[in-house]
């Protein structure tokens, strides 16, 4: 029995939040490695992290409560969080979640709807086991971290260069 | 001494009593043969006197040297006196064992007059009659006073007899009430001690009695200490026990982890097939398939192994807080084994002072009963010496009387002295005016 790939999806979660990523864009699951944070960015860009011999742009969608920490469903808990890897047309990135569900066909479920929040970019809404997810445009996505994280490098690069001419 | 005086004054008294015989068997026939008689009369009934004196004394004296023998623990001061007394009495004795020499004298002088009246022929002329009676006369008159004198020594003495009599008569009484009070004193004395033995033998089987009491408290608190020092070693073996178990449900614990680890890896493992069959197949083929369904076995192990880690992590927790009771228990059995190991020492101590309480209660006790017979032996010496006393206060009272009765004898001999001076004055006016004829006169006048 054969089916379709295109609406096969990766569920995952992010804190109370349900997501669902294109199966044809997620390259691989692992465990999170270290992750070095990048300065003067935004919450969700979590930072870059040496993954296969790559270099890897790393965002968090889980939002930074008063205290600048990632609130997840159990702040108690020690969470092992997982990175997903994910494959766009100029490379690779990784996002940060809390549980892979694994690959799904939401079917008829799926419902239009393009919504952006923060950087993180959606095409639609689907319903899964009663969770109502959200779909990435990981493609738009991938474009707003990478928009980013290079006015982030511009910036410095910018603020580097003024610290240069301002010295005698 | 007695003997010696009894000894005196019955010879001077025989003596006396033989020479009275002879002259009154000589004179029988003569006609001076009434004032003999009554002269030898009053010489016999003064012997007899004090023979019978002296015999009570003696007596008394004996009696009272009884007494303070007796009485050796008595009062120093009236023993003391009783003896002064009794030495005056003796030197008393002996006075009047020189009136009994000077009563042989005056017999001497009797004999002699005797003689003269025997060497005088029967019939006679009126002036050698005359010369005779004068003579007597003057005989006589020497007589009386040689027994006036006697006489005057006599009531002397018996005054002071009777002074003497009186005051040991007092000093006995006083002695008398002394010793009633003592036996008074000693029997309370004897019952206070009774009392006091009685209580000492009753505390000294209470004593004994908490004694062993306490023995065997002790000696059950040794074993409850030896019983609570298993139950603590035992205590210490289980919290040593679960110590290791909760080793063993940490490595439980451990392992569990690495199960879930494992699990999680492999649903991870799983899930990258998935993904990777999907992305290089299109579809879900069989190997996707596969993955799914080793994902789901992953994740049923995860979950058994997560229900493990919560059960080891329960079981960890409970352990902990036994050991932590257990710990804590053993540090209330180690103060409470020290609280009875204290308490067994003051039960042995309280033991040992029961013990020698006892002991001392027993030496009580016998010193009591000692005390007791001692008291006993001390009643019936004062019993005795109330007895000693009584009987010189009787003798005493017999001297009293004789003393009287001696008193009388004086005073009717001084009525004879004065017939007898009466006598020797009037015989001569009766010679020289009657002649001999007034002789019977004198013998009736002497006889009355």
């Amino acid at each position: 029995m054969s089916h379709s790939t295109s609406n096969q999806y990766c569920i995952v979660r992010c804190g109370e939040s349900w997501y669902a990523l294109p199966s044809t864009a997620v390259r691989e699951v692992m465990v999170s490695p270290d992750v070095t944070p990048l300065p003067n960015t935004s919450s969700i860009l979590h930072g870059i992290a040496h993954v296969n011999n790559e270099f890897l742009t790393i965002t968090d969608p889980l939002l930074p409560d008063e205290n600048g920490q990632k609130r997840g469903t159990d702040s108690q808990e020690e969470r092992v969080r997982q990175l997903l890897v994910l494959a766009s047309s100029d490379g690779y990135w990784g996002i940060l979640v809390d549980e892979v569900a694994g690959l799904t066909d939401l079917g008829s479920t799926m419902q239009p709807n393009r919504t952006t929040d923060r950087h993180l970019h959606f095409i639609g809404n689907a319903v899964h086991k009663d969770n109502e997810l959200r779909i990435v445009d990981t493609e738009a996505t991938y474009r707003a971290v990478m928009a980013e994280v290079k006015a982030n490098w511009q910036q410095s690069f910018r603020s580097f260069e003024m610290a240069q001419e301002a010295q005698p | 001494m007695k003997v010696k005086i009894v000894h005196l004054l019955l010879i001077s008294n025989v003596l006396a009593a033989v020479i009275g015989g002879i002259t009154f068997g000589v004179i029988a026939n003569s006609s001076a043969i009434m004032f003999s008689m009554c002269a030898v009369g009053v010489i016999v009934a003064t012997a007899g006197l004090s023979i019978f004196i002296a015999r009570q004394i003696s007596v008394g004296l004996q009696t009272l040297e009884k007494s303070v023998a007796t009485a050796h623990g008595g009062d120093p001061l009236s023993i003391h006196e009783l003896e002064s007394t009794r030495i005056k009495i003796q030197q008393y004795v002996q006075r009047w064992s020189v009136a009994a020499k000077r009563s042989r004298t005056q017999n001497k002088v009797i004999d002699w007059m005797v003689e003269t009246l025997e060497s005088r022929p029967d019939c006679q002329l009126a002036s050698e009659t005359t010369d005779s009676g004068t003579k007597l006369r003057l005989m006589l008159t020497a007589i009386g006073q040689n027994a006036d004198g006697c006489l005057m020594q006599l009531v002397d003495a018996i005054e002071y007899i009777q002074k003497s009599v009186a005051q040991i008569s007092d000093i006995i009484s006083s002695q008398s009430d002394e010793v009633e009070k003592s036996t008074s004193h000693v029997e309370h004395l004897c019952q206070s001690m009774a009392a006091v033995s009685s209580a000492a033998s009753k505390a000294q089987e209470s004593g004994s009695i908490v004694s062993g009491s306490l023995g065997i408290m002790s000696n059950e608190m040794l074993e409850h200490i030896a019983a609570i020092r298993r139950i603590h070693a035992g205590v210490e073996s289980s919290e040593s026990r679960l110590r290791a178990m909760l080793d063993h449900v940490r490595e439980i614990g451990a392992i569990a982890n690495s199960i879930r680890d494992v699990s999680s890896r492999t649903d991870m493992l799983a899930l990258n097939m998935s993904i990777e069959s999907a992305r290089s197949a299109g579809s879900i083929s069989g190997s996707s398939n596969v993955a799914e369904e080793v994902r789901r076995l992953a994740e049923q192990a995860s979950q058994a192994s997560q229900e493990v880690t919560s059960l080891v992590e329960s079981i960890q927790l409970e352990t902990q807080e036994s050991i932590a009771t257990i710990a804590q228990q053993c540090g209330d059995l180690s103060s409470e084994m020290e609280r009875i190991d204290s308490t067994a020492d003051r039960l042995t101590d309280m033991s040992r002072n029961a013990s020698s309480a006892s002991t001392h209660l027993k030496a009580i006790g016998k010193a009591s009963n000692g005390q007791i017979r001692l008291s006993t032996e001390l009643v019936s010496f004062v019993e005795g010496i109330t007895t000693i006393v009584k009987e010189s206060r009787e003798h005493t009272d017999s001297v009293v009387l004789h003393s009287s009765s001696l008193a009388d004898a004086a005073a009717q001999f001084d009525n004879v002295l004065d017939a007898i001076r009466s006598i020797s004055t009037s015989d001569g006016d009766l010679r020289n005016e009657a002649g001999p004829a007034a002789s019977p006169t004198l013998v009736s006048s002497l006889m009355s």
